[in-house]
């Protein structure tokens, strides 16, 4: 093998490549987009969500009243609630006052509520909302705090109605304190966050390119032109596999990059949702990246793969969308904190590299699992070129008509 | 010299099985002369080019180029020929002084004599500014004339063209025309498909008619013409395929 002529097919296949404006878009502009979006935008999404749930006025539908008049009364007293004494006096048509949003919340009273209270027995209430409605379910958590008051009023006055210190119920008191340190808890995040976007980025580079040098150029009959060159047709693929190789690392660098702007120019309001403080290095950036290069081979060869055996560029984006849902399935773990994959997890090829980058991102990496992860991964990868060249090597799957 | 020796191509079709695509062609041309290969669309031309040029791997069968066995030696193969098909289009992306260094480097040339045949090619073509314009932007004769370009390069011994004036219009195809004659005259080994007849006649020293992967015939215009007889070249190649699909009038061409 020629590796001039290998050279030569790639530096050919980037300039193809940047002059085509969906590669810059992919390649650059999406992959410094996304992490300021997602912790800019998803942070300043969820704080509007929360300050609305806490200062939007919440209306509760009272049903039957009439039986717990100073219950109403104790809420109608409330700042932000609206009370509204709904005329029926059963459960009935309950869940349709709160589905049609008539009110947010609805508190179903029993019959004989207050004399049961009078009776010093227990007396039941049912708040109904809707799990659908974020405003419903922070009026519920609004109402079920005013209940609970309410509940320890009554305690209360029945303690001292019987002569009673009220000091005795308070048996224990319990406080809490977080060990983890705001850097502890802002790796959480990332760990969280930056090993599955940074392989859909990758997936979204690699894909376009592939499909792009291999079944794109069956389509625009210009495969032949460099079949009947003097190089190779290993150098070709070759060629082809490093420029692919190419871009999946571009969208990688920028993605990175993109983050690094995000948590170094202060945009990111997700550390108040986290409750903590994002920070990363130059040195945990270039780790990433190194231990990423097993993935990114193998996203290249299989996305190559898949263009090289497509008989259309609409059938080369079908089949490599199906593997890239396929990679993102075996992603999406990696976003649930907590999810742990053991010592054998890590020999899973991708998988172990992702769960590998979230204890980078954490800085408790084990040289077992880096091995195990980088290893697994490099194998398929070196399957997935062999698979690719073969299959470029093939006229049967290359001419397939 | 190009020498093939009974190539047979066989294709798998899912629908019809195994289709026989050329069948126990042999034929040679000598340096300086140019083989014609005449047929309808679909009679196996384009397969027994791509065969030639190393594209496809012949079921049986091979063919020597200009010393090197296709089989054996694919590559030297190609660093010998230069192929020239509908199916060998430009690079949009790219300018043509691009397309021709990317080329130039595959065939091994260094930079300095890359930069020269450029420029000598530039010259030839009369390429002007068009040489710096991306092949997209480009009309269909520019594009045809860098295709040419791309071709001869590297300096090819063979060249291999299947219906190199498809597609052009009639300035532009004579303009091929003179170029193919020139190549003969510095002695390269031409084989050329077509089935326009009038430009098989015109220009080529020895035809070959092919249907349904079979070679039917071989031999000069003049001498196809004497021993089947007609008026002209599509005459001759009417009978052949009204032979071929009436068996029973087949003895009339078989003298």
């Amino acid at each position: 093998m020629k590796f001039s002529n290998v050279r030569t097919v790639l530096w050919k296949e980037i300039i193809d490549s940047i002059r085509d404006s969906r590669t810059i878009f992919l390649m650059i502009a999406l992959p410094l987009i996304i992490y300021p979006a997602l912790f800019t935008g998803l942070g300043y999404f969820e704080r509007i969500v929360r300050k609305r749930q806490k200062e939007t006025d919440i209306s509760v539908a009272v049903l039957n009243h009439g039986s717990a008049r100073e219950l109403v009364e104790f809420l109608s007293g409330q700042e932000k609630l609206n009370v509204l004494l709904m005329p029926q006096t059963k459960t009935e048509g309950a869940a349709d006052i709160v589905r049609e949003q008539i009110a947010r919340v609805a508190l179903l009273i029993p019959e004989g509520f207050e004399a049961s209270v009078r009776a010093g027995s227990e007396a039941g209430l049912t708040v109904l909302y809707d799990g659908a409605d974020v405003i419903s379910v922070g009026g519920r958590d609004r109402v079920i705090a005013l209940l609970r008051e309410y509940g320890s009023e009554i305690v209360r006055t029945r303690l001292e109605g019987r002569g009673l210190d009220i000091s005795i119920l308070d048996t224990v008191e319990i406080s809490t304190e977080n060990v983890a340190t705001a850097g502890e808890m802002g790796a959480l995040a990332l760990g969280t966050m930056v090993p599955f976007f940074l392989i859909i980025l990758m997936c979204a580079g690699a894909q376009h390119t592939a499909i792009d040098v291999t079944v794109g150029e069956k389509e625009r009959s210009t495969l032949e032109t460099v079949l009947a060159s003097s190089a190779s047709r290993t150098e070709v693929v070759f060629g082809k596999f490093a420029a692919v190789m190419v871009a999946c690392m571009a969208t990688a660098i920028m993605g990175l990059i993109g983050l690094l702007l995000t948590i170094y120019s202060g945009l990111s309001v997700m550390t108040a949702v986290a409750e903590g403080s994002l920070s990363i290095s130059f040195g945990t950036v270039m780790v990433l990246l190194l231990t990423l290069i097993p993935v990114m081979i193998f996203l290249s060869a299989a996305f190559v793969a898949i263009g090289c055996f497509a008989k259309s560029i609409k059938e080369g984006q079908t089949y490599s969308s199906y593997f890239y849902m396929l990679i993102m399935l075996s992603a999406v773990v990696t976003i649930f904190p907590g999810f742990e994959i053991g010592v054998k997890g890590y020999a899973v090829p991708l998988l172990g590299v992702l769960f590998l980058e979230k204890e980078i991102l954490t800085g408790t990496f084990d040289l077992l699992h880096v091995a195990l992860a980088l290893l697994s991964t490099l194998t398929i990868a070196v399957v997935a070129i062999y698979v690719s060249v073969r299959l470029f090597s093939n006229e049967k799957v290359m001419f397939r008509i | 010299m190009v020498r093939a020796k009974s190539l047979k191509k066989i294709f798998y079709d899912g629908k019809r099985g195994d289709v026989v695509a050329v069948d126990d062609l042999s034929f040679e041309c000598h340096p300086g002369r140019i083989f014609g290969l005449l047929g309808r669309n679909g009679a196996g031309k384009t397969t027994t080019l791509r065969m030639l040029a190393t594209i496809l791997v012949p079921t049986s069968g091979t063919a020597v180029v200009d010393g090197h066995d296709l089989l054996r030696n694919p590559g030297k193969v190609r660093e010998r020929i230069g192929f020239l098909s509908g199916d060998t289009k430009l690079y949009d992306r790219l300018t043509g002084r691009e397309t021709l260094k990317y080329f130039g480097r595959l065939a091994g040339l260094d930079s300095e004599v890359l930069e020269r045949r450029i420029e000598e090619l530039h010259q030839q073509f009369g390429l002007g500014d068009v040489l710096d314009v991306r092949i997209g932007k480009m009309s269909t004769g520019m594009k045809q004339k860098i295709s040419v370009a791309r071709v001869i390069l590297h300096d090819p011994s063979v060249l291999i063209l299947d219906e190199p004036t498809l597609g052009l219009d009639v300035v532009n195809a004579r303009a091929t025309f003179e170029l193919i004659r020139r190549w003969r005259e510095e002695q390269k080994t031409i084989i050329f498909s077509t089935h326009i007849m009038s430009e098989a006649q015109r220009l080529c020293d020895e035809l070959g008619i092919i249907e349904k992967g079979k070679l039917f015939a071989r031999g000069s215009p003049s001498m196809l013409l004497e021993t089947y007889g007609g008026r002209d070249l599509e005459d001759v190649f009417i009978r052949f395929v009204d032979a071929e699909e009436s068996p029973s009038r087949s003895g009339q061409v078989t003298r």
